[in-house]
């Protein structure tokens, strides 16, 4: 183990906490935070994380809150039944559940869930990500989802954070969704942010479970704003038969690291991991995969793709393991950056490990500028520069979109990022 | 209709267009053959405003303007057109859409109104049935997994919808079947008229059956070294460019 940096700063979160809660904050103590050696946070330092004093989020007022929500709506849809946790904290009044089609269930966090949860947490101990015990110890609420076997539904899950303090305030929240045999649900999942003084550190936990012949498709639209670090991890049990579709959007969000892991666990079973970062001043934003293939005949696919102006960084680190039973697997990884100024960088770490002698595994990464020969080819047939530059970026977007089935949000995200693209020009 | 004096380019140092004098006039037709790597491509390139190839010396008059001060989207407004010998893939940008973003692009540089998306169907899908095109390839991305044919032809579609004053054409005749010939020729010639000029850059006589040009020019080393009527085409098939070259020499 690489020497891990202090926690010191986040001793005051433990003022509040007790029993299990308390025994996960020392934990993560013990634990530390990943240091400037790790190799899976070579590209992202937590130093000045550790420089802070943080205080846990506390309530806020719905006033504000109904703003963020409108746009969170505007964008993911007006008509899905939505779910809003507002730092954290399930909010029913904000809510709207009484659409959910029957057969689907959700709601905040229920003891049971945190009590199950916070075994399994402690159980598991010094082997779970720092960030991850941090999580259990310290969120401030959650979300459970299930659908049960047979059923489809549709959801929006919105998380608002409003804070008008100067604290340096650390917001936590967990999800726990589980999709039934055969059911299928539809999750779309915003974050929006108001908080315009003070330093922010959210994380977000979500573990995914699909039975048998299961369907999810989740679109996480991450819009962090001025938010100064955003962490979330997600982790994908799959069974055998099963579908998850998971695509991330950052659109904006200092500092932000997206890990996902997948284990698939049973044969027949596919997960695609995509992500669409757009960036720009000196954001920064890291997505790590790990996709488990544990059996034979599964399949996965990854496409990340980021556009960077500015002096901003992305990094993607896909690991692929191909255990010793997993024959037959179909592997596919995928990532793209697009590079819009000289200062800005991305870096690309594939990792196959592959311990299976039938497979398909295919990795590619590229990293560049626009192309001088599309941009003439435009430019001759009476397009400006600026508008072929706007063109070359929208499509480049526009491929990590196009497997959205519902066609309207679609093209909504795709004016969303055309907006993006042109403040990003100037 | 253009007026090109002593044209001089090079890229990263090597002179590729060493002298060139050429005038098109209203209504002409110009074909340019000459061996491979002659420099062929590199002017009509030159002409469309490629940056990566610096003019060193002389001056091409387009319509009165100086052309060698315009961007390569000011070109193509004032009406200058290069089907490109390889046209360029652009996944992720449909091909009609792009098409009517440039034809408004022209048409509000020329002071007339934009066409809004029926309309611009309408006009695209009247000359897609007229080249004989299969209508799925304006529903597909730019040129993306087009055959080779089936991109030139994109490229005359594009010709055909833009309307351009001076259309060059850099070996769009290569790589087609004889019936995409035939296509791609019936293109030019519906929209050769008295205030439209082609150059049109080609290794083939055949094309020229089609499209009868007024003049024919032999390119070599950077320059033209030989000029004649439309004979000199069917000439050149017989004798190969070796003829030229020696009698150059
Ligand atoms: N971008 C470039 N970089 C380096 N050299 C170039 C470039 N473009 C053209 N050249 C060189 O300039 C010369 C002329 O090339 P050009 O493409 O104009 O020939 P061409 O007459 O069109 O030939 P072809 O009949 O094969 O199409 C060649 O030697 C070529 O290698
Ligand atoms: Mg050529």
């Amino acid at each position: 183990m690489s020497p891990s940096m202090k926690t010191d700063g986040f001793k005051p979160l433990g003022e509040t906490l007790s029993g299990e809660r308390a025994q996960l904050l020392q934990a993560f103590h013990k634990q530390g935070l990943p240091g400037p050696r790790s190799e899976n946070w070579k590209y992202t330092r937590l130093k000045e994380l550790a420089e802070r004093e943080w205080r846990a989020a506390g309530k806020a007022g719905i006033d504000g809150a109904t703003e963020l929500l409108a746009q969170a709506e505007e964008l993911a849809g007006k008509d899905l039944p939505c779910l809003v946790l507002l730092n954290g904290r399930f909010q029913p009044e904000l809510s709207r559940l009484g659409t959910l089609p029957a057969g689907c269930e959700a709601g905040a966090l229920e003891p049971a869930d945190e009590t199950a949860l916070l075994a399994a947490a402690i159980q598991r101990g010094g082997e779970r990500h720092p960030l991850d015990t941090l999580n259990a110890a310290a969120f401030q609420g959650g979300a459970v989802i299930r659908v049960q076997p047979g059923a489809q539904a549709a959801l929006h899950l919105v998380h608002l954070l409003s804070e008008s303090g100067e604290d340096a305030t650390c917001l936590q929240s967990r999800v726990r969704v589980e999709v039934g045999e055969g059911a299928k649900l539809e999750l779309r999942e915003s974050f929006l942010a108001d908080a315009p003084s003070a330093e922010i550190l959210a994380g977000q936990v979500a573990e995914i479970r699909l039975a048998r012949d299961s369907r999810c498709e989740h679109i996480r639209l991450q819009r962090a704003g001025s938010v100064e670090w955003l962490y979330t991890l997600q982790h994908i049990d799959q069974l055998s038969g099963s579908r998850y579709d998971g695509l991330t959007l950052g659109l904006d969000g200092q500092l932000v690291r997206n890990e996902s892991s997948a284990c698939l666990r049973e044969s027949g079973a596919h997960c695609d991991f995509s992500s669409l970062g757009l960036l720009d001043d000196v954001r920064h934003m890291d997505s790590h995969t790990w996709m488990d293939h544990a059996v034979p005949s599964c399949t996965s696919g990854q496409n990340f793709r980021s556009v960077l102006a500015d002096r901003s960084r992305s990094v993607y680190s896909g690991h692929i393991l191909v255990r010793q039973d997993a024959q037959l697997t179909d592997a596919v990884q995928d990532s793209k950056a697009l590079l819009l100024s000289a200062e800005a960088r991305a870096n690309a770490r594939p990792q196959l490990e592959i311990y299976a002698d039938d497979v398909k595994c295919t990795h590619g990464s590229t990293v560049g500028s626009l192309e001088e020969e599309q941009l003439f080819y435009l430019r001759s047939r009476g397009i400006d520069s600026v508008r072929a530059r706007q063109l070359l970026v929208r499509a480049f977007c526009a491929e990590v979109l196009e497997s959205l089935s519902d066609s309207s949000f679609r093209e909504r995200l795709e004016t969303l990022v055309g907006e993006r693209m042109e403040n990003i020009h100037g | 209709m253009i007026k090109i004096s002593d044209l001089h380019a090079s890229i990263e140092g090597r002179e590729i267009i060493r002298g060139i004098d050429l005038e098109v006039r209203p209504g002409e037709v110009h074909a340019i053959m000459g061996p491979n790597g002659s420099g062929k491509s590199t002017l009509a390139n030159v002409l469309a405003g490629r940056e990566a190839y610096e003019v060193t010396q002389g001056s091409v008059e387009f319509l009165g303007k100086d052309l060698l001060e315009l961007e390569p989207e000011v070109r193509a407004r004032e009406g200058l057109f290069l089907a490109f010998q390889y046209p360029v893939e652009i996944p992720g940008v449909s091909n009609t859409y792009f098409l009517r973003v440039a034809l408004n692009e022209i048409r509000r540089h020329q002071g007339l109104d934009e066409l809004d998306a029926l309309d611009f169907l309408e006009l695209v899908r009247t000359k897609v049935r007229e080249l004989h095109m299969r209508e799925d390839l304006l529903e597909r991305q730019l040129n993306t997994g087009f055959s080779g044919g089936e991109k030139k032809k994109n490229e005359i579609l594009h010709m055909a919808v833009l309307e351009p004053k001076l259309a060059i054409l850099d070996e769009t005749d290569s790589g087609l079947d004889i019936d995409a010939l035939r296509i791609v020729a019936d293109g030019v010639n519906a929209l050769r008229a008295e205030n439209r000029s082609f150059i049109v850059v080609t290794h083939y006589q055949r094309l020229l059956e089609y499209i009868v040009p007024d003049r024919v020019h032999v390119l070599s080393e950077g320059r033209i070294v030989r000029s004649g009527g439309s004979d000199l085409a069917l000439e050149l098939e017989e004798k190969g460019y070796g003829w030229v070259q020696e009698e150059q020499a």
